[in-house]
């Protein structure tokens, strides 16, 4: 019932993500450029900290693909994580004036960046086909991490979104534990740097096996993940999905008195 | 005779509200400010709307009327299922829009092309039906040259106009209207009067909230009045009118 509900209210759907890509651009002199810019200036820092400063172990890869390959999937994790927990009192005009199915602001949250996910990668390829690393068929498991990462944003997304109609102290502690999560999610380093006696609880972070799932994806056999690692990851987004959807759908209906 | 298309049995719907001041508990200084966030309730309930009995026929247009803040969009609210009532029951046969404000979701950076879609899906209409009525809403809104002006370069009429626009082509059996008409200039309003009244004529049933005296007793056949959240009385538009406006 409640998903009929949400399958008819597709074209609002549709039209907010319309809306949020062409005010992003809009009354901006680089435009859609920012969106190429961003990564390399991030992979440009992180190849200086890492690379530069830290002891780092030869994969038989330059240390930015390893960078980027994690960087391009975070970025878009950490935006849609820091729109899907505003996305609700922002459009607060539209839960007090119109009744719609209110997950459609998480999902259009949750999707939010994509674009973006897409320019990073096409910049990962251009720094493959630069450094003359190999394309090989593990790509076609990208659309399947993609589909993971919105899935996991939208379960966050749906927790976040639901507490911050309450309490706004998430406002605030959303960026601080991105910035956390950046840094023991292994972005800047990979997987094998984790001590092995910690690598099974490290696997309950799912942002690891997405994580982990793209950098094999991009860079090859070097990277595969560990079935049971993944396993791991899938088991804690289905807890933080299936609590994510009891949350909010408990707190829906409220949602316009106190908003 | 036919079932009432709008039915609701000892409608209510309870705010609580934190800090209502409450001038006898009410103590200076920090310690006391600590004192009374510990001693008082944090949130003290306030009834917007009690034991609200009202039966709208089919193609009836209502005027809703009472002073600020006597629950008028509150009602609306709880007919159009924005938020839940806290008592009571409303039975509703056919599909509800409402239109709290103009042009609901209309961003100012988009164009008034995109804002007719993203306001027409939020009100209810799919891509399709947009598409369709697209030229008529646009030739309503007599903002043919302004189409792909973002909104933020519009005057006030002009966005009115837009809004009303979309909002005056919905295909609902119920629509709600709070406040909408009396702004746009005279044509504008005369225009806006004559759709409504086709569109009941259509069969929709139209409930609308206006200080516009003038407008109301124009279209509305019959009334509600609702003072500070109680329903005062139903009837005929004339009837209710002279009470309402005597006091």
């Amino acid at each position: 019932m409640r998903f009929t509900l949400l399958w008819k209210a597709r074209p609002i759907l549709s039209h907010l993500i319309r809306r949020d890509v062409l005010i992003t651009y809009k009354q901006t002199i680089l435009g859609v450029f920012w969106t190429v810019l961003k990564p390399i200036m991030m992979a440009a820092i992180i190849v200086f900290v890492f690379e530069g400063i830290g002891n780092f172990p030869d994969f038989g890869f330059p240390y930015v693909l390893i960078a980027l390959s994690a960087l391009s999937v975070w970025e878009f994790f950490s935006s849609a994580i820091s729109r899907g927990s505003v996305c609700l009192i922002d459009d607060r005009d539209l839960i007090t004036r119109v009744n719609f199915p209110r997950m459609i602001l998480l999902i259009n949250a949750s999707l939010k960046n994509s674009i973006g996910l897409f320019i990073n990668l096409v910049v990962t390829f251009a720094f493959m086909l630069y450094y003359n690393i190999p394309f090989t068929v593990n790509l076609l498991w990208i659309p399947v991490i993609y589909f993971f990462t919105i899935i996991l944003n939208l379960s966050l997304g749906l927790w976040l979104g639901t507490i911050n109609v309450f309490f706004r102290d998430v406002n605030t502690i959303v960026p601080f534990l991105l910035r956390l999560g950046l840094f023991i999610s292994p972005v800047g380093f990979t997987f094998n740097s984790v001590p092995e006696v910690w690598q099974k609880l490290y696997c309950i972070n799912p942002m690891v096996g997405i994580i982990r799932a793209m950098r094999f994806s991009i860079l090859g056999e070097t990277f595969r993940p560990d079935l049971s690692c993944i396993l791991i990851g899938c088991l804690s987004l289905l807890l933080v999905l299936l609590s994510g959807l009891y949350i909010f759908g408990r707190y829906e209906r409220k949602f316009a008195d106190l908003i | 005779m036919e079932n009432p298309i709008i039915e609701t049995f000892g409608l209510g719907k309870k705010y609580h509200i934190s800090n209502l001041v409450n001038k006898n508990t009410e103590e200076k200084g920090l310690l006391g400010g600590i004192k009374s966030i510990i001693t008082q309730p944090r949130h003290q309930p306030k009834w917007a709307l009690r034991n609200i009995d009202i039966k709208v026929e089919q193609g009836d247009i209502v005027a809703v009327l009472g002073g600020n803040g006597s629950g008028k969009s509150t009602l609306f609210r709880l007919l159009s299922e924005i938020t839940d009532p806290s008592e009571g029951e409303i039975i509703l046969r056919g599909s509800v829009s409402c239109i709290l404000e103009a042009g609901v979701g209309f961003h100012h950076e988009l164009t008034g092309k995109e804002n007719i879609y993203l306001n027409g899906t939020l009100l209810g209409m799919s891509t399709e039906e947009i598409n369709a009525q697209f030229d008529q809403i646009v030739a309503f809104s007599e903002l043919e040259q302004y189409l792909n002006v973002p909104i933020k370069k519009y005057s006030s009429g002009m966005y009115i106009r837009l809004a009303f626009a979309v909002a005056s082509f919905l295909r609902t059996d119920i629509l709600l209207v709070d406040e909408v008409l009396s702004m746009g200039d005279e044509s504008f309003r005369q225009k806006s009067i004559k759709r409504m009244k086709q569109m009941a004529d259509e069969g929709c049933t139209i409930m609308m909230v206006s200080h516009d005296a003038k407008i109301l007793r124009d279209i509305c056949c019959s009334a509600i009045h609702i003072e500070q959240g109680q329903l005062i009385g139903q009837g005929s538009m004339g009837e209710l009118f002279k009470s309402y406006s005597e006091k």
